[in-house]
């Protein structure tokens, strides 16, 4: 699941089955009408691609997501970091900063995550 | 529908002139601004949709009709290309028909033109299907599009932006571009909207899928396409600075696409020749005010010499026509006797004339046209006043030179009186097997020299034999001397 991208089209496309699911095919068919100007076609074919890459599942006409918005994009990231990064998150870190300084508001958030880390 | 496909070519013909002047010039011109190219292309155009032809006597084309259509069934296709010594031997390969031992029958003028017409729609209707299927293949790829704003869509599975459509266009852009990407790329493509180049682009294809014959016409299509993304790039980077056009040139090669066939559509940003695009763009400077006018000049001057047709030799309205068998062919010199009903027979059985040096080399036995002034010298033989033309015109039996229809039965030649006679008899002594031409005398006993399948019956007495031709009995009589 990891070595899934999505394309810009296909994250819009992801993005509003996300924010509606679970939502019939149908009703799905309309927003994307609506939003994107596809046919009914195009939508069920490109529903079709990504349930078969496991992201979403078209049940009789419902459909549901089989992998949250959030875990997608975590998984996105942690591929991220072992490609770039040897899965060193500390390496990671100090690319991101090295152009833009963290913020009060970035640091006081990690540090509430590394002490929740320590507890578990 | 042979005179459509024939009108065709010779108007493709006429535009091959116009299409060599403007390789020329797009070679000595290269200074000058590239929308003149594309107008020049107008032209080549305009002169392979437009039926009429205008003549005009500064014309450098060097003939208007090329292929001139059979007039009567059974005469040969004629070639006028201008090239006396061209013409002159193509003519003769025409109009002869055992020329060198290959034999090309009479009446081959029109089967071979309606056969070179069926190949010629089998070549359109390959090359619209193609085109037809190339645009639908295109449509099904971008339906997955997402508009941006206005006339411009992102598509993921695309690798190069381009244009599609004539009457609502679209811009396609792929979905990775950056933002000065973007902004170099839709200049280009809106340059390309102004310009009305999504028209321009299929109605080229349109003319190449109906002169696909025509292999300048391939060129000027190829040409044409370079012509038109490089005078959108000429707008892009009129004002650019030398870090801009970098940026540009970057972009071209990113998007640079490896097809090489031609289409129809779309108008892609990096198709048709990136380096040499890239090459321009790095070396360009605005061109001088001078080369603009020169070029300028050019340009007319090309539209006035080869849009128009040369005044066509149109004959006289006083000539006559005169149909006549050559008798005798000598260095230059035709004698000829005028056919069998011709007002030309009353005066004169025999007529000299001068050979013309365009026309093919008649042989005797010909039969051939002349178009002359009308006038004939009492001379013998008689001499003509002014003549246009000689053609020579194949299939016709020379009725003057025929023989007495003769038959030769038991060893014996018997003549054909005129007269007949009515008899009910039902069988036949013998038949005609055989027939030699009209003018000769036939050899072998059962032959004739007017045709064969003919019964015959002996009549009383040793000299009379009776030939069943054409529901009469004719009467034939033996003659000892053969001599006629």
């Amino acid at each position: 699941m990891s070595d899934m991208r999505l394309g810009v089209v296909e994250s819009r496309f992801a993005d509003i089955i996300w924010s509606l699911a679970p939502i019939a095919s149908g009703e799905l068919a309309k927003r994307c009408e609506k939003e994107l100007t596809w046919k009914r076609t195009t939508t069920y074919n490109v529903l079709r691609k990504l349930c078969d890459r496991g992201i979403f599942q078209n049940d009789n006409g419902i459909v549901r997501a089989v992998v949250s918005r959030e875990d997608f994009y975590a998984a996105q990231g942690e591929s991220l970091v072992n490609e770039a990064f040897d899965g060193s998150l500390p390496a990671f870190l100090a690319a991101f900063t090295r152009r833009k300084a963290l913020s009060a508001d970035d640091i006081s958030k990690i540090q509430k995550m590394i002490d929740s880390a320590g507890e578990v | 529908m042979d005179a459509l496909f024939l009108k065709l070519l010779n108007m493709s013909f006429g535009a091959v002139w116009l299409i060599l002047v403007v390789v020329i010039l797009r070679l000595v011109l290269r200074k000058a601004p590239r929308w003149m190219f594309c107008a020049l292309w107008g032209l080549v155009a305009f002169r392979l949709v437009c039926p009429i032809s205008l003549e005009s006597g500064l014309s450098l084309i060097p003939s208007g009709e090329v292929l001139s259509l059979p007039g009567v069934e059974g005469e040969s296709l004629q070639v006028h290309t201008g090239f006396g010594i061209f013409d002159s031997t193509v003519n003769e390969y025409l109009g002869n028909p055992y020329y060198e031992g290959s034999a090309l029958s009479s009446g081959s003028g029109h089967t071979v033109l309606t056969l070179l017409g069926v190949l010629w729609l089998l070549g359109v209707a390959a090359l619209t299907l193609y085109s037809l299927i190339s645009f639908l293949r295109l449509k099904q790829r971008v339906s997955t599009s997402i508009p941006f704003k206005e006339n411009i869509w992102i598509c993921d599975c695309i690798t190069t932006p381009f244009i599609l459509g004539m009457i609502k266009p679209r811009i396609y852009l792929p979905s990775d571009m950056t933002k000065e990407q973007k902004v170099h790329v839709l200049i280009h493509e809106r340059s390309h909207l102004m310009r009305r180049d999504h028209l321009w682009k299929p109605l080229g294809f349109l003319l190449l899928t109906v002169y696909w014959f025509n292999p300048l016409i391939w060129l000027s299509y190829v040409l044409l396409c370079q012509d038109i993304e490089i005078a959108c790039d000429e707008r892009v980077i009129k004002n650019y600075s030398m870090e801009d056009r970098k940026a540009y040139s970057k972009a071209l090669l990113s998007f640079s696409v490896q097809r090489r066939m031609v289409s129809a559509c779309p108008l892609a940003f990096g198709e048709t020749g990136v380096k040499e695009r890239i090459r321009w763009v790095l070396n360009f400077k605005k061109p001088a005010f001078w080369v603009i006018v020169a070029a300028l000049a050019a340009c007319i001057v090309t539209a006035v010499c080869f849009l128009t047709n040369p005044v066509s030799q149109s004959e006289p309205d006083d000539s006559v026509t005169l149909r006549a068998t050559v008798l005798e062919v000598s260095d230059g010199y035709l004698i000829v006797e005028p056919v069998e009903g011709s007002l030309e027979l009353s005066s004169s059985d025999r007529i000299s004339l001068m050979n013309m040096p365009t026309s093919p080399k008649p042989q005797v036995g010909d039969v051939v046209e002349i178009q002359y002034d009308g006038a004939i010298m009492e001379s013998y033989p008689a001499q003509l006043g002014q003549v246009y033309s000689i053609r020579v015109v194949e299939g016709e039996e020379p009725m003057t030179y025929d023989r007495i229809p003769m038959v030769m039965v038991d060893g014996k030649l018997f003549y054909d009186t005129g007269e007949t006679i009515i008899t009910k008899c039902g069988t036949y002594d013998g038949e005609i097997t055989s027939s030699v031409d009209g003018s000769e005398i036939p050899v072998k006993n059962n032959q004739s020299n007017f045709g064969k399948g003919f019964g015959y019956l002996y009549a009383p007495g040793d000299d009379t034999i009776v030939v069943h031709m054409n529901e009469k009995w004719c009467v034939f009589e033996y003659r000892s001397n053969a001599e006629n």
